[in-house]
């Protein structure tokens, strides 16, 4: 089976644009478009919703960074497990404050605007960690490889605490 | 999923919940981490001259299990010696919390927190 970057036809990179990536889905999507079997045997519009779930898949595994990267390193036989090993205890530190300051953020004087230097702050983070993982897949040595290993569970641990302050968002408005 | 009852007990009612000095010499700190869910876990003891733990406190962020996990531990710990505290297994802590098996990495977490924490201490004393 064709890998996503090959169904996509896009170089197996983690630099992917965008753009040409919507443009590819759309594309594809239109091949495996319901419509277009309506008078087809029912083993063929059974292929054809699998293939339409496999495009989806891939889009949605290519589009996002994170995902993209654990992507890559799983086609590189490099996939990354569940466990915090390699985490620096400066990072791990880090994380639980991030967690209290967001645990105190409902009675900050303003909380809204707290809110938002929060979720700037978050912002910073994740494009210190993407940048990260460009440059080491750039390179794709096996060291760089096990430092973008890293990189994608501290980018684990930023969309977590990413979801918790739109959780909070939400609450607050 | 359903939490079993020691669960829900130790969420609504966390056992030393709080911190130590980690600056202090006969303070060990354990901070470990699950990329996947995104849990935090700081475990923290203070030993005393005979290597018996006579405190321990705990600040976790993360799902209800492994806030049980955590607080459990926490309980199990003091007044046990170092190699004692080594010996708990994550399995014990799963058992007794009936963690269903989607869940037993939050009684890893918490083992390998205290590990790290013995760890700590003792390169403290070295």
């Amino acid at each position: 089976m064709q890998n996503y970057f090959e169904l996509f036809d896009l170089p197996v990179s983690f630099d992917v644009d965008p753009d040409m990536l919507a443009v590819r889905y759309r594309t594809l999507q239109q091949h495996v478009h319901p419509d277009k079997y309506v008078t087809s045997s029912a083993q063929e519009r059974r292929l054809s919703i699998q293939h339409a779930a496999h495009i989806n898949d891939a889009f949605e595994a290519l589009k996002n960074p994170l995902k993209r990267a654990q992507y890559l390193l799983e086609l590189k036989g490099m996939a990354v497990n569940e466990s915090g090993a390699g985490l620096d205890h400066g990072f791990l530190m880090e994380q639980m404050e991030l967690r209290e300051t967001l645990e105190a953020i409902p009675e900050a004087e303003d909380p809204l605007a707290a809110l938002d230097h929060f979720l700037a702050e978050i912002s910073n983070y994740e494009k210190e960690f993407v940048e990260t993982l460009r440059s080491q897949f750039a390179v794709s040595t096996e060291e760089s490889l096990s430092q973008a290993n890293i990189a994608v569970k501290k980018l684990q641990f930023i969309n977590k605490l990413k979801e918790e302050t739109i959780e909070l968002e939400d609450q607050l408005y | 999923m359903s939490y079993s009852d020691k669960v829900i007990d130790h969420y609504e009612n966390p056992r030393n919940v709080g911190a130590l000095d980690k600056k202090d010499q006969d303070v060990g700190t354990g901070m470990v981490g699950a990329p996947a869910c995104g849990d935090v876990m700081k475990l923290q003891i203070r030993v005393d001259a005979q290597g018996v733990i006579e405190d321990a406190k705990f600040k976790t962020y993360g799902c209800g299990s492994a806030i049980a996990s955590s607080s459990l531990l926490t309980e199990w710990v003091k007044g046990k010696t170092l190699e004692q505290a080594q010996e708990i297994k994550n399995s014990q802590i799963a058992e007794e919390l009936a963690l269903p098996p989607v869940k037993i990495h939050c009684s890893v977490l918490a083992e390998d927190a205290i590990k790290a924490a013995i760890k700590d201490y003792k390169s403290k004393q070295a």
